[in-house]
């Protein structure tokens, strides 16, 4: 007989038919061929358990990367966007400081409207790089001085001889230029046009197209030798167009006008031009002022490099030091102090909105830095007196990270494993941002993290009460996941902050819900099985039964060992059993699960189940179904006070009342716990 | 699969220096109205063009409009580029001026400041085209206000004779002669590209050139 084994199938010439066929040569008799099939049975079993156990890691792992990718893919998004706003930065730096050192004289002149001019200048700059991010292939839109913006939109290009659509079309109108820019259909990336053309305002000519048989809202661009025909979505975009066209002709004209001009008075007056400016420089030193370090000279400039640089400690240092330096009697009456001390100011808004926008988890912020990047920035917007903004901002983050680590909790397998780690990684998060928050922040801002905490942790309270208090979750397993919030909560106290009246009160609602609709639902059932009941003794068939059937009800507290009969029978009817184990797990389950201001409605769902029970039985007079009558009200109605009573501290004075009703002698509780277990170990 | 390589085959392609497929639009003549401010080229446009006389006037900035017309029992498409009479800077006007094949140049006969403007409207298209022959007509429009003439019509034709280019006046408030000037600038178009492509096709060009010239001369 061939063994079966794995390589034969692995084979690459594997003819199933030949395979079958030795097999049956070799093998003798109808039952070893049985054999044979078993065995490839469990083989094929193997395999596809070990193919669905591939799958299923391959898949997580395809999870986690595509995960760690997108992940990374917004790091790199991030990046970019830094690396342009440095480049940015840079160039307008690199700008300001030529114009700087021509300026350097005629500083004092030009002070006041030099500082709108630059702004203007940066904005103007800004835009047109962001411009040239977008467009593939762009030209160099920096190369012209005054180069502005006056108009861009979406476009329709339509053939000029077949008025037939051409592409779609995203044209930017500069003051002295149009440009093209065609779509990028598959764009990747920033790029979302690919440049075509620019035509040069002064070769341009725009023609309202007024009519050109179907074609509507269209105008004509005519830069010999192109005629390019352009369709708008509507009347009033095309009046926008041409308008701005008008715009940017009229401006060129002015221009050229004025180019004119200067040309013919630059010829003659020509020394005088001259001489104004050297006057000036002779006017503005002043001797009797000492020069300032150069350190302080170029404090502002030295700002900005370290903003760049992200050096932003070093550049709250390098303030306060200059700051200090010009309160000192030696530069107190210095004339440069004023212009130098605004523009530091100015550097600290600047330096201030940075921060802010570190810190905002709306911007590109990402949790893979965790809490502790948020350090440099809020410690320096303390300094700043800004510590309401950046706590505010903090706590925005700190509900951001809760917020993706309870989301990477995942739900797999019970309810109470998932409750148990959302709970764990819920209260690690709050304990890391409370050591940070203490680290970061002055004692009186703590109030600020214990109302954040509590509406974190009712936030939390209301996704997770909504996945555990479902009809179909078990009265124990919601016990389960009360019990592990409970205890995490109790640890996070070590920490300092109290939350177990929160999680408890967000927790009273939904318990009492539960508590109530579990009685209803016992009640109800109940019904039907007293009255479905045969009154006889319940058959467990064999003695493995019966010792699973006496542990179980000894777990609740109830040693039946008496009532086996005839080794495998229970002398007690099916109702019965189910009402014990049903009242008892629920005031076993109800104590633990309420909170003392619920004991009530504990108390009230135990009365109700009890009492009707007892009045059921009431109706019913058939000797075994009093029998059975008997055992709940002197077994399980003792055992349960006695357990009630042992848990709270005191009687459960409505229970009480109704055994008393029913003539039940309320023993005082004996001590019969040591006895329960002897009599199981010798079962 | 066979019926699939069939389409691709139907598929127009791009033939190069073919620039008409045979499913194209006709032949585009592309004609250009100058002339001073308020001399009526809008009107005489809107007259060609739809048959109606506007009143009311509205400088124009630069506006386009193409019909479809048969030019003796040819069907052709005509491209209007009606300008703006008041353009202040003679620099835009050119890149106008390049794209048009024909040129009206207008001027009211109420007017003798727009006779006057038409000299410098001539010289202007002369020298961006660069081209002694362009198609030109010179059109004396306002011919119903004929009590309010003021451009003697010997002056008219004197000047269209020296520059050798056709004089038709025109009303376009009574459509008089409004058809006649845009198709008689268009056979003018059309005679010209016919003798531009037999020039390209041989050596006819020269021949013909040389005898416009001695023409001229």
């Amino acid at each position: 007989m061939s063994e079966v084994n794995m390589e034969k199938f692995a084979v690459p010439d594997f003819v199933p038919e030949r395979y079958v066929k030795e097999l049956a040569k070799s093998c003798v008799g109808g039952e070893e061929l049985q054999q044979q099939k078993e065995k490839i049975q469990s083989l094929a079993d193997e395999t596809a358990s070990a193919l669905k156990k591939n799958v299923y890691e391959n898949y997580m792992q395809f999870i986690e990367t595509a995960t760690e990718i997108s992940h990374l893919e917004a790091e790199m998004y991030k990046l970019s966007h830094l690396l342009s706003e440095q480049r940015s930065v840079l160039t307008t730096l690199s700008h300001a400081s030529i114009l700087g050192n021509e300026n350097a004289l005629s500083r004092e002149s030009l002070e006041n409207h030099d500082m709108e001019a630059e702004r203007v200048e940066e904005q103007r700059k800004n835009k047109l790089n962001i411009i040239m991010e977008k467009v593939d292939s762009c030209i160099n839109l920096l190369d012209v001085p005054d180069r502005n913006l006056l108009h861009e939109g979406d476009l329709l290009e339509i053939d000029a001889e077949e008025n037939t659509a051409l592409q779609r079309m995203h044209v930017y109108l500069f003051n002295d230029s149009v440009m093209l820019t065609s779509w990028i259909s598959n764009r990747r990336g920033p790029m979302r046009y690919k440049f075509q053309a620019s035509y040069p305002i002064s070769t341009l000519a725009v023609v309202n197209v007024r009519d050109l048989g179907t074609v509507k809202q269209a105008f004509k661009v005519l830069a010999f030798p192109d005629t390019r025909v352009f369709q708008c979505n509507s009347f009033a975009i095309k009046k926008d167009w041409l308008d701005k066209f008008e715009v940017a002709k009229k401006m060129y004209i002015e221009k050229e006008n004025s180019k004119q001009k200067k040309k013919e008075s630059q010829e003659k007056p020509k020394p005088e031009m001259l001489e104004s400016p050297s006057l000036s420089v002779e006017e503005m030193p002043s001797p009797q002022v000492p020069p300032l370090p150069e350190w302080l000279a170029d404090v502002t400039e030295e700002l900005d490099v370290l903003i760049v640089e992200r050096h932003f400690q070093k550049t709250y240092e390098l303030m306060v030091t200059a700051q200090k330096t010009f309160n000192t009697d030696e530069y107190k009456t210095h004339p440069q102090k004023p212009d130098i001390l605004k523009k530091i100011e100015q550097k600290q808004k600047v330096l201030m909105e940075i921060l802010l926008k570190e810190l905002d988890v709306t911007h590109n912020w990402s949790p893979r830095g965790g809490l502790q990047s948020t350090r440099q920035p809020i410690l320096i917007l303390n300094k700043f007196n800004m510590t309401s903004q950046a706590c505010e901002l903090f706590l925005a983050i700190c509900s951001h990270t809760v917020k993706v680590h309870v989301k990477g909790v995942q739900l797999e397998g019970s309810i109470n494993t998932y409750v148990k780690q959302v709970g764990e990684v819920f209260f690690c998060s709050l304990s890391d941002a409370l050591t940070e928050f203490i680290a970061l922040f002055p004692k009186n801002k703590i109030s600020a993290f214990v109302v954040w905490a509590s509406m974190q942790l009712r936030m939390l309270m209301s996704q997770i009460i909504k996945q555990v208090f479902t009809p179909q979750c078990a009265l124990d397993s919601v016990l389960d996941c009360v019990q592990s919030l409970r205890d995490q909560c109790t640890l996070f106290c070590e920490f300092g902050l109290d939350l177990r009246f929160q999680l408890n009160s967000c927790l009273r609602t939904p318990i009492i819900k539960a508590l109530r609709e579990y009685k209803e639902k016992i009640v109800d059932s109940m019904k039907t099985k007293v009255s479905e009941d045969k009154w006889t003794p319940v058959n467990m068939h064999t003695k493995a039964g019966v010792n699973k059937f006496l542990t179980q009800m000894e777990s609740l507290g109830l040693i039946l060992a008496k009532y086996i009969i005839n080794e495998t029978w229970v002398d007690l009817s099916s109702s019965t059993i189910w009402f014990a184990q049903s009242v008892i797990t629920i005031q076993k389950v109800g104590l633990d699960l309420v909170t003392k201001d619920m004991m009530d409605v504990l108390d009230e769902c135990i009365h109700a189940i009890f009492n009707s029970r007892l009045m059921l039985s009431l109706g019913n007079d058939s000797s075994y179904a009093q029998k059975n009558f008997k055992f709940i009200l002197d077994t399980v109605m003792p055992l349960m006070l006695r357990c009630y009573k042992e848990s709270v501290g005191y009687d459960n004075e409505k229970l009480v009342a109704l055994a008393k009703k029913f003539g039940v002698s309320v023993a005082p509780p004996k001590k019969s716990n040591i006895t329960k277990y002897t009599s199981n170990e010798y079962l | 699969m066979p019926r699939l390589f069939c389409c691709s085959c139907l598929v127009p392609r791009p033939a190069p220096g073919m620039s008409k497929k045979p499913a194209a639009q006709p032949t585009l003549h592309k004609v250009i109205m100058v002339g001073s401010g308020g001399v009526g080229k809008s009107a005489l446009t809107l007259q060609f063009m739809y048959d109606e006389f506007v009143e009311d006037y509205e400088p124009t900035k630069a506006d386009s409009y193409r019909k479809k017309v048969v030019l003796d029992g040819e069907e052709v498409q005509i491209d209007i580029l009606d300008t703006a009479g008041q353009e202040d800077y003679a620099a835009i006007r050119d890149n106008y001026f390049r794209s048009g094949e024909g040129f009206l140049c207008v001027f009211s006969i109420t007017e003798p400041e727009s006779f006057d403007a038409t000299q410098e409207f001539r010289e202007q298209i002369l020298r961006v085209k660069n081209d002694e022959n362009i198609p030109f007509l010179l059109v004396g429009n306002k011919s119903d206000l004929a009590d309010k003439r003021r451009v003697p019509l010997d002056a008219c034709r004197e000047r269209a004779a020296h520059w050798q280019v056709p004089y038709v006046e025109t009303s376009a408030k009574t459509r008089d002669n409004v058809d006649k000037v845009f198709f008689d600038l268009m056979r003018e178009i059309r005679s010209r590209k016919s003798d531009d492509s037999r020039a390209t096709n041989g050596d006819v060009k020269r021949k013909k050139r040389r005898i416009i010239k001695c023409a001229i001369l």
